[in-house]
């Protein structure tokens, strides 16, 4: 009988499962810095050096953001009007307000391609150094500290939340 | 691609269509998932179609190379064994349930589904197109191609 129930309540899991595998298919990481207060933050953060010298140096896309709530929807990021950041070549140093409530999408990735070793995920991470200020104070990630204040919420959500 | 004396083009004839079902995202946040030519699904929150991020570009190239692997397929599928074409949406099927195998036989070999061999030659092939891409000195000193950029990219090989 208890096995009877057990098969029962796999069978749909599994069924569901064998669903899932059935499509190609591909995803991406969102490193995404959250405004958790009450208040407008400050998030500044610098991109690495180009890895050709001879491409330009510039923001890879438009900083673009999301509420909190809207994070795991399929609603399209919006990308920010140029009076809300700024970015500056020579320094490489991208600077954005946030509101409260709003996630930030610093960076996209596909990590689960290519080889898993911290040497290859710390590569494939194109953020040096991030500040963010706020009522709370200034915090400040850099080199691979950048990476890792991002905390996994998914395999295609890595958070950074500023309280 | 010649399939059963029709001639179709993987980048030409792949319809990419916005919104994913969501049974195909239980498990994950896909950018896109290729059910057949005609039927590649994108979240229009990962993947912009008109330029952007390399991640983009990255992701509807590997979704093209899938619809090559499924064009193949549908060459080689007849209805009985060197018969007529069964139809777009048998192939479908097919396909899907050829996924299926690869998916078990990559999670028995690798402990993952995702590390199958379809995966495998569309990631390859991927990376092929777009090193080839990223070896033209003007595009890259340009820094985008079609409004996608060049400058900000990672690029490896499937490592399985």
């Amino acid at each position: 009988m208890t096995k009877q129930i057990r098969t029962k309540k796999l069978f749909p899991v599994c069924l569901l499962g064998s669903i899932v595998a059935l499509a190609a298919c591909s995803y991406s990481t969102n490193f995404v810095v959250i405004n958790a207060t009450n208040n407008p933050i400050e998030v500044r953060y610098r991109l690495k050096k180009p890895m050709n010298p001879n491409a330009p140096i510039r923001l890879p896309e438009v900083p673009s953001v999301k509420l909190i709530s809207e994070l795991d929807e399929q609603t399209p990021w919006r990308e920010l009007p140029t009076s809300r950041f700024t970015f500056d070549p020579n320094t490489r140093m991208a600077a954005v307000s946030l509101m409260p409530g709003e996630g930030l999408r610093v960076e996209q990735r596909k990590l689960s391609g290519g080889p898993q070793d911290d040497g290859h995920q710390a590569a494939n991470f194109a953020i040096e150094e991030i500040n963010i200020k706020g009522t709370s104070g200034e915090v400040t990630f850099q080199g691979e500290q950048a990476r890792k204040s991002f905390v996994p919420a998914s395999k295609t959500l890595s958070i950074l939340t500023y309280r | 691609m010649k399939v059963h004396g029709k001639s179709y083009s993987p980048v030409d004839d792949a319809r990419f269509k916005s919104g994913i079902p969501s049974v195909l995202n239980i498990f994950q946040d896909n950018n896109a998932v290729t059910l057949g030519l005609y039927d590649i699904h994108f979240n229009p929150a990962q993947v912009n179609l008109n330029g952007g991020n390399f991640d983009s570009l990255d992701t509807i190239v590997e979704e093209v190379a899938h619809t090559v692997q499924f064009l193949q397929l549908w060459a080689h599928s007849a209805e009985p064994p060197g018969g007529n074409d069964p139809g777009y949406g048998e192939v479908k099927n097919r396909w899907a349930a050829r996924y299926g195998y690869y998916a078990a036989k990559g999670r028995w070999q690798n402990g993952d589904g995702y590390k199958n061999d379809v995966e495998k030659w569309a990631k390859n092939r991927k990376f092929d197109i777009l090193s080839a891409l990223l070896s033209d000195k003007k595009l890259v000193q340009q820094g985008n191609i079609c409004g996608y950029d060049l400058t900000n990219y990672s690029l490896a090989r499937p490592d399985w």
